[in-house]
Parts: structure tokens; C-alpha cells; sequence
């Protein structure tokens, strides 16, 4: 594998969350349902009274399924929509990843929020108190209260955060989106 | 542009916005009370204080109350605007009492 192969997959795994913990807790119980299935099985067969359960009764609870019975069958139906979930949905951990040529960057949405929020308070001239930041996988909501009596223009704070946001160069891109709220504090 | 920022703090503005309507009112500033609200974005102003007036029956009494109360009115809200900075919304003005101008005889 080239050095650009293993950068790009080791900032795949950093963007996205493992299955591994899932899938080894899930193949855990499959294997322990087995080993009991077996051991009912074995039990049957050399006719020795069963554990819980002989396969013979067993079966016959799947034909005629009392409450019991199909609560367990609830329970379970409910284990695999959550697996199935698990399996499906993309595991995004809330990072961007920071376009460099000579190493791998990822960056926390975290840290990002708090960057592009400082930087739109110096464009703003505001205490960093007064700005909030918001980012998600596209989109970048920063939220500016002004002092009141000196308004502030959303498109030049928009600009001042689009030029942060671009020397960046992030992956997935991100859009910034700058509101100015209606009501402003005295004094700042 | 030049990193850094100017900050006022709310209760400077509030003695500055106060000594200007006393100035405008001819009235001593410890008289004179400033409430400063947020108007939509803008620096709401709310005035409490007396007005001077000359006395009643004065042979130059000038405008009536109302009026110079209007243009108190307005000169604090051009003053505001020129010395603190600020984009001045409401300005509310309520007098409580009249300061009456003493007047000397002229000898």
C-alpha cells in the first residue's frame, strides 16, 4: 500500500466509528446460543434429562407460541433492528478532515466550531462570549449577539468565515451560515 | 484592519448617555436617571429626570415645555449618536418635575 493509500484509510477509520465492539458482542451470543443448542442436542440424544429445555419442547413452543414465547421473540426482533442500524448507519464521529500534503489531520467538529467562532468575534470586534458555534458535517451555524446600537453586517461575517473555513481546505466541505440575533446586549 | 477591539462597558455608556441629558434638560446629573435598553439592535434610551424652565409669568419664557422636552429629545439622540457611537433606537423622555430658573433683576 502506497503512503497516500494509508493515509486516506487511516483518516476513514478516525471519521468514522468502529463496528468492531458491535459485531464482537454480537458474534459472542450467537456463539453461546450455539454451544447451548449443541449441548441440549447432545443431551437429547444420549436421552439424559435436558438443561433448560429438550429440543423436542422447544419446537414445539415455536408451533404453538405462548406470551412468553413471543415477548422473547419481540426482544430479539428488537436486538436486530438495533444491529441492523448498527450495521447500516455510517458511524460519523463529527470530525472533518484537514486537506495536507505530508501527514493525516483530522479535526474534531468541536474544535472547529470554537476556530470559525473566534475568528468571526475579531471580524465582529466581539468578546468570544458572544459568539456561538455550531458545526455538522456540511454546514457551519455560527450565532453573533451585537451590542446594541452597532449593528453588524451578516455577509461580511459570512465572508470572514468562509475565508477561515477555505484556507482549511476540510473534508466534507462546510457552508458557513452566520445569524446575527435580533436583540443585542448593552455595553460589550 | 488593525487586531483588537474597543469595548465599552454598559455602565459607561450609561453615565455618559445620562450626563448628556442632563445637559440637554439644564438639569444637575444626579437628578437625572438613564435606563439603557435593547431596542431591536438598536440602543433604546429611557430618560427620567426634571426639565428647567424659566418662570411662569417670564417676559422671555420662550417655547413651551413640550417642545423643549422634543428637542432635548433630539439632541440627545444626535448627541448619543456622535459621542459613544451608537445607533440610537427609542429614546423615551419622562419628566417629573419642573426646575424653575431663577431670575435676577437686572440692575
Amino acid at each position: 500500500m502506497t503512503e497516500k493509500k494509508i493515509y486516506s484509510r487511516l483518516v476513514r477509520r478516525s471519521l468514522h466509528r468502529s463496528r468492531s465492539v458491535a459485531v464482537s458482542v454480537a458474534l459472542a451470543i450467537t456463539a453461546l446460543a450455539a454451544a447451548y443448542v449443541g449441548t441440549e442436542s447432545v443431551l437429547a440424544a444420549l436421552t439424559s434429562p435436558p438443561l433448560l429445555l429438550s429440543p423436542e419442547a422447544a419446537l414445539a413452543a415455536v408451533d404453538k407460541p405462548g406470551q412468553w414465547e413471543l415477548a422473547g421473540a419481540a426482544a430479539l426482533a428488537v436486538i436486530a433492528l438495533v444491529l441492523l442500524a448498527l450495521a447500516i448507519a455510517p458511524g460519523r464521529q463529527g470530525r472533518h478532515e484537514v486537506a495536507n500534503e505530508r501527514m493525516a489531520v483530522v479535526v474534531d467538529d468541536t474544535a472547529l466550531a470554537g476556530a470559525i467562532g473566534a475568528s468571526t468575534a475579531a471580524a465582529a470586534r466581539l468578546p468570544v462570549t458572544r459568539v456561538a458555534g455550531l458545526v455538522s458535517r456540511t454546514r457551519a451555524d455560527i450565532r453573533v449577539t451585537p451590542t446594541s446600537g452597532a449593528p453588524l453586517d451578516a455577509d461580511t461575517l459570512t465572508a470572514s468565515a468562509s475565508a477561515l473555513i477555505d484556507s482549511l481546505d476540510l473534508h466534507p466541505r462546510l457552508r458557513p451560515r452566520v445569524a446575527i440575533a435580533a436583540n443585542g446586549v448593552i455595553g460589550s | 484592519m488593525t487586531p483588537g477591539r474597543v469595548s465599552v462597558t454598559a455602565r459607561a455608556l450609561q453615565r455618559t448617555v445620562t450626563a448628556i441629558a442632563a445637559g440637554h434638560l439644564g438639569v444637575p446629573v444626579s437628578n437625572v436617571s438613564v435606563r439603557l435598553v435593547d431596542d431591536g439592535g438598536l440602543l433604546g434610551i429611557a430618560v427620567t429626570g426634571p426639565l428647567r424652565l424659566p418662570p411662569l409669568r417670564s417676559p422671555n419664557r420662550g417655547s413651551g415645555a413640550v417642545s423643549r422636552v422634543q428637542v432635548a429629545r433630539a439632541d440627545i439622540r444626535s448627541d448619543v449618536a456622535s459621542i459613544a457611537g451608537s445607533a440610537v433606537g427609542s429614546v423615551t423622555v419622562t419628566i417629573t418635575r419642573a426646575i424653575v430658573i431663577a431670575e435676577k433683576r437686572v440692575r
